[in-house]
């Protein structure tokens, strides 16, 4: 199956991994970097667009059930910041682990504090799981919104997980 | 011992680590495939070298863009240097950024923090 990859001329990047099919980071990242360009972004932002959008390229691509519905978008919204939103198929254990670290990271008051932490603890068991993309991601954005799209059927649940980032590069201090 | 040269590449950086003159250096983008495959012989030639480094140590670290995964491993090559100085060799890191780049000077803020060592930021045109 062939992958459906856009990269369209309006200020707006769609990456759909399907079935069975990988994109791979460099042409990942060429692609936001074109973006990027394109918008014409102060480096700042242009930099944090391309660290935010792949970090979560790569966690969509090593998320267990990116087989069955994984999805990147990068866009303009109204409000004058970009939207860098995924989405995936909701299992309950992702789900709990994502929704208790943006409760978490919600309630810090110094979120620099907190990631030079995070860094020193996880350099000293690597091993040791956690998802530092995710936490370089709130970092850099402006705000973040994180929802569960219910269905009918809970299996078939979507996490919607979406970073703001200001167009002039300032984050949420 | 030998050098360890390898070229840089769209995802991967130019590593040139010299074991005689202890200039150790790592430019450009790391976001490899797989980053332990990557890194493996890496590490492996600083745990060689650790045992017995030139005088002075000079790690060099010219990053456009690394993702959170290759940040453990450069991290960690780091702090494979800071430990040169417990044994009485003297050691240092330079962290090279672009002048507009904030968030890479942050980085490296972040690391001269946590790290006990020589730790110089450069900022470059």
């Amino acid at each position: 199956m062939r992958a459906k990859f856009h990269l369209m001329k309006s200020p707006l990047l769609e990456i759909l991994i399907p079935v069975n099919h990988e994109i791979s980071d460099e042409v990942a990242f060429r692609s936001i970097e074109s973006v990027a360009k394109s918008l014409n972004l102060p480096a700042i932002a242009g930099k944090r667009l391309l660290s935010v959008t792949m970090e979560m390229f790569q966690n969509l691509k090593n998320h267990s059930n990116r087989s069955r519905l994984s999805m990147l978008r990068v866009r303009n919204s109204k409000t004058g910041l970009l939207e860098i939103a995924s989405m995936n198929y909701a299992d309950d254990n992702s789900f709990m682990r994502l929704s208790s670290k943006h409760d978490y990271l919600k309630k810090l008051e110094n979120r620099r504090e907190s990631f030079v932490e995070k860094v020193s603890l996880k350099m000293q068991n690597l091993e040791k799981p956690g998802n530092l993309g995710l936490d370089i991601c709130f970092k850099y954005a402006k705000s973040s919104k994180l929802q569960t799209v219910h269905t009918d059927n809970h299996q078939l649940n979507l996490i919607y997980l979406a970073f703001l980032l200001d167009i002039n590069g300032k984050s949420h201090s | 011992m030998e050098n360890l040269i390898l070229e840089q590449s769209f995802k991967t950086p130019e590593i040139s680590f010299h074991a005689s003159n202890g200039e150790l250096l790592l430019k450009g983008r790391v976001f490899p495939e797989n980053p332990e495959e990557f890194f493996s012989p890496v590490i492996h030639w600083l745990q060689q070298y650790i045992q017995n480094p030139a005088p002075e140590t000079r790690l060099e670290l010219c990053l456009s863009y690394f993702n959170s995964t290759s940040s453990e491993y450069i991290f960690r090559i780091c702090k494979m240097v800071e430990g040169i100085t417990r044994s009485g060799n003297d050691a240092r890191i330079v962290w090279q950024y672009e002048i507009e780049d904030e968030d890479m000077k942050q980085i490296g803020e972040d690391y001269a923090d946590i790290l006990k060592i020589n730790f110089e930021l450069k900022a470059v045109n």
